[in-house]
């Protein structure tokens, strides 16, 4: 009687699993649709369109792995994945390091420090252009305040054409889009700092342990999660960079600054090779998408910290 | 070994005043609690003592040596928190041995005598695990190991008990107790739990909004409170407390009159009269009895029966404790009667009169 029951509950719970499943379908087919239309269909024919001799207007020609080659022999293409690997490790430096220490330094509740955290947030609700622009002019070689500031105090030999000699110029777009993120990162920090429990280091605190010792075995193992979070925010945004380099220095001089991005843009766009542009926008989401991959096998093995 | 004196200590936060005026000395060797209601200020007495707390003012001492400006390590104090600040990133024997690792203890050393303290607490064999991995004793007892490794010259306990679960709390209140006599070392224990503080303590100091209200043994405490405060906050079940008014032949309570002698205060006076659960008896008879009051509630414990009725002055029930088993009911009269030996007066200002 009970086995009879369970038999025919059971040949029923397939059959509906089925039916459940034709049903489901039919309510994923929108978000299915725009899915494919929106993302699966540009992306193989951007596959496509990197096989092909094309500058947007004419008809397409077929070239097969041409574009490719020559991008493997184009020297400024491969320089601008050295420049945005440097790039990307200044702003490990600039952006997630300096944030992490900002973080640490200005946790407080003592008066003041609120407002101190908020003026180091401001930058980041700029825009991204307006900051290059604004920072252009800084870095100005006879009219920037830099120079000027130099040679106020007597430094005149220190003044530089900054933006414009290859060895400074990646150095300052660098710098400036520490001084437009590192912001961010200290309030990502400043948040989960904020969860670690104070008891912890006052426990160090009595054994003797000094505050160097428990920021490398307190506060950097407890943001282990935030910091592989914030790295590849900085790693995908750095492949990603494009605006603080086109208003900055737009890859001069002599291509010292020359990222993906900007390299795509002027080969696209500026010399009609939108084949070749499609091309080499096909090889930087290989890179990233590959980048991702490594970092997610890795994030996936480290623990979530409970308290 | 070290003596703990405070010396005219006062606390603020700020603006906001949380300790007043405390003086106290707490000898070498003793096992002191300090219990108060909570937000009384137990908590940030202990940490000025450990240097987590700047002092406002007045004196801490610490072996004779004033200690205000001392750094926490040189304090050589061992802490167990109430949330047992283990490292959650770090494994049992790593979150008790950090502290020699940072003295410069060498490896093998340290390893050994982490196995030691381990073992006296029945942790071998958890070394390896995260304090995520262990019930919340064996957390509260690989801080423990932690303040055991630091060998200090005080340990101090904040509310160590109160995440744990009733018969883990027993148990652990012995091991604190045993840990105490095989070390012989100073302890300052805090908590709200007045149970807790008279079963371990050799002192008590009774904390109430940032003042000492009594220091004594427990029983001196329970015997003899020195004020309304302290009688109502040691003992369980609580103190009946009874508005009186001194009169020629003894107390007027109500309208029940009671023969008594040595109130300490003159006809007419207003006192309040306080009577443990347990020198309040049932009569025989009613002829015998100091008044007649209505059961409102039996509790049976077993042992003992604790019998609430009603007061004299209205207001709370009285308690009274008896020992063995009843049949009393609710709504049953029953002839009271107070035994006059164990009687405490307050006056109208709350302190004792002798
Ligand atoms: N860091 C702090 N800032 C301001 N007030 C505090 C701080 N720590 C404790 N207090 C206040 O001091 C009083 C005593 O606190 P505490 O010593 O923790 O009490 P207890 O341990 O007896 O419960 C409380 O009223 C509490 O609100
Ligand atoms: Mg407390």
């Amino acid at each position: 009687m009970t086995g009879g029951a369970v038999k025919i509950s059971s040949s029923t719970g397939a059959t509906g699993a089925i039916r459940a499943g034709a049903t489901g379908l039919i309510f994923v087919a929108p978000a299915l649709v725009l899915y494919a239309a929106f993302v699966l269909w540009p992306l193989a024919s951007s596959v496509y369109y990197s096989m092909t001799d094309w500058d947007g207007i004419s008809q397409a020609r077929w070239i097969g792995f041409a574009n490719f080659e020559r991008a493997f022999a184009d020297k400024i293409h491969l320089a601008s994945y050295l420049h945005v690997t440097l790039y990307i490790l200044g702003t490990l430096v600039f952006e997630v390091s300096f944030g992490l220490f900002m973080a640490v330094l200005l946790n407080s509740d003592r008066p003041g420090f609120a407002l101190l955290r908020a003026l180091f947030f401001s930058p980041v609700v700029l825009s991204m252009s307006a900051a290059g622009v604004l920072w252009t002019f800084v870095f100005d070689y006879r009219t920037g305040i830099i120079n000027a500031s130099l040679k106020a105090i007597g430094l005149t030999d220190w003044a530089q054409p900054w933006l414009s000699q290859p060895t400074t110029a990646l150095l300052c777009v660098m710098l400036v889009s520490g001084w437009k993120f590192a912001g961010l990162y200290m309030i990502l920090f400043f948040a989960a700092l904020r969860r670690i429990p104070r008891h912890l280091y006052e426990a160090a605190r009595l054994e003797g342990a000094g505050p160097v010792w428990s920021f490398c075995n307190i506060t950097l193992p407890l943001l282990k999660q935030n910091i592989l979070v914030a790295v590849l925010l900085a790693v995908t945004g750095g492949f990603a960079g494009f605006d603080l380099f086109f208003t900055m220095t737009n890859g001069q001089p002599y291509n010292s600054t020359e990222v993906p991005a900007t390299w795509i843009m002027k080969q696209a766009f500026d010399n009609d090779q939108l084949g070749y542009g499609i091309a080499l926008t096909v090889i930087l989401t290989g890179v990233v998408c590959l980048i991702s991959l490594i970092y997610l096998r890795y994030a996936e093995r480290s623990h979530v910290v409970e308290y | 070994m070290a003596k703990i004196e405070f010396d005219r200590v006062y606390k603020n936060y700020g603006d906001t005043p949380v300790l007043h005026d405390v003086t106290l000395s707490i000898e070498s060797g003793e096992l002191c609690v300090f219990v108060g209601p909570s937000g009384c200020g137990k908590s940030t007495l202990l940490r000025m003592v450990a240097g987590l707390e700047i002092v406002s003012g007045g004196e801490i001492r610490l072996a004779g040596r004033r200690a205000n400006e001392l750094p926490p390590p040189e304090r050589n104090v061992a802490m167990v928190f109430q949330t047992y600040a283990l490292f959650p990133h770090m494994t049992v024997a790593q979150n008790m041995g950090f502290g020699l690792k940072i003295r410069g203890v060498p490896a093998a050393a340290r390893s050994a005598k982490i196995t030691d303290v381990a073992k006296t607490l029945q942790l071998d064999g958890l070394l390896d695990r995260r304090p995520a991995q262990l019930s919340g004793g064996q957390r509260q007892r690989v801080a423990i190991g932690r303040a055991m490794l630091r060998d200090p010259d005080v340990y101090m306990f904040d509310e160590p008990l109160s995440n744990l679960d009733a018969a883990l709390r027993i148990q652990t209140r012995l091991e604190i107790a045993r840990l105490h006599q095989v070390t012989g070392r100073s302890m300052v224990y805090v908590t709200h739990d007045q149970i807790e503080a008279m079963t371990l303590a050799d002192r008590i100091i009774v904390l109430n909004r940032g003042r000492v209200e009594q220091v004594g043994s427990p029983m001196e405490l329970y015997d003899h409170p020195a004020n309304i405060f302290v009688a109502g906050f040691i003992g369980s079940p609580k103190i009946n407390l009874l508005e009186a008014a001194v009169s020629e032949q003894g107390l007027a309570i109500g309208q029940v009159h009671l023969a008594v002698a040595g109130v300490g205060a003159r006809p007419g006076d207003k006192v309040t009269l306080g009577i443990r659960p347990e020198h309040l008896a049932i009569a025989r008879s009613e002829s015998e009895a100091t008044f007649v009051s209505e059961v409102a509630l039996v509790e049976r414990l077993g042992g003992e029966t604790l019998v609430y009725a009603q007061s004299p002055v209205g207001g709370d029930l009285l308690i009274l404790k008896i020992q063995g088993k009843t049949s009393l009911k609710p709504g049953e009269r029953i002839p009271v009667v107070i035994e006059p030996d164990h009687l405490h007066f307050f006056d109208s200002a709350g302190a004792r009169l002798s």
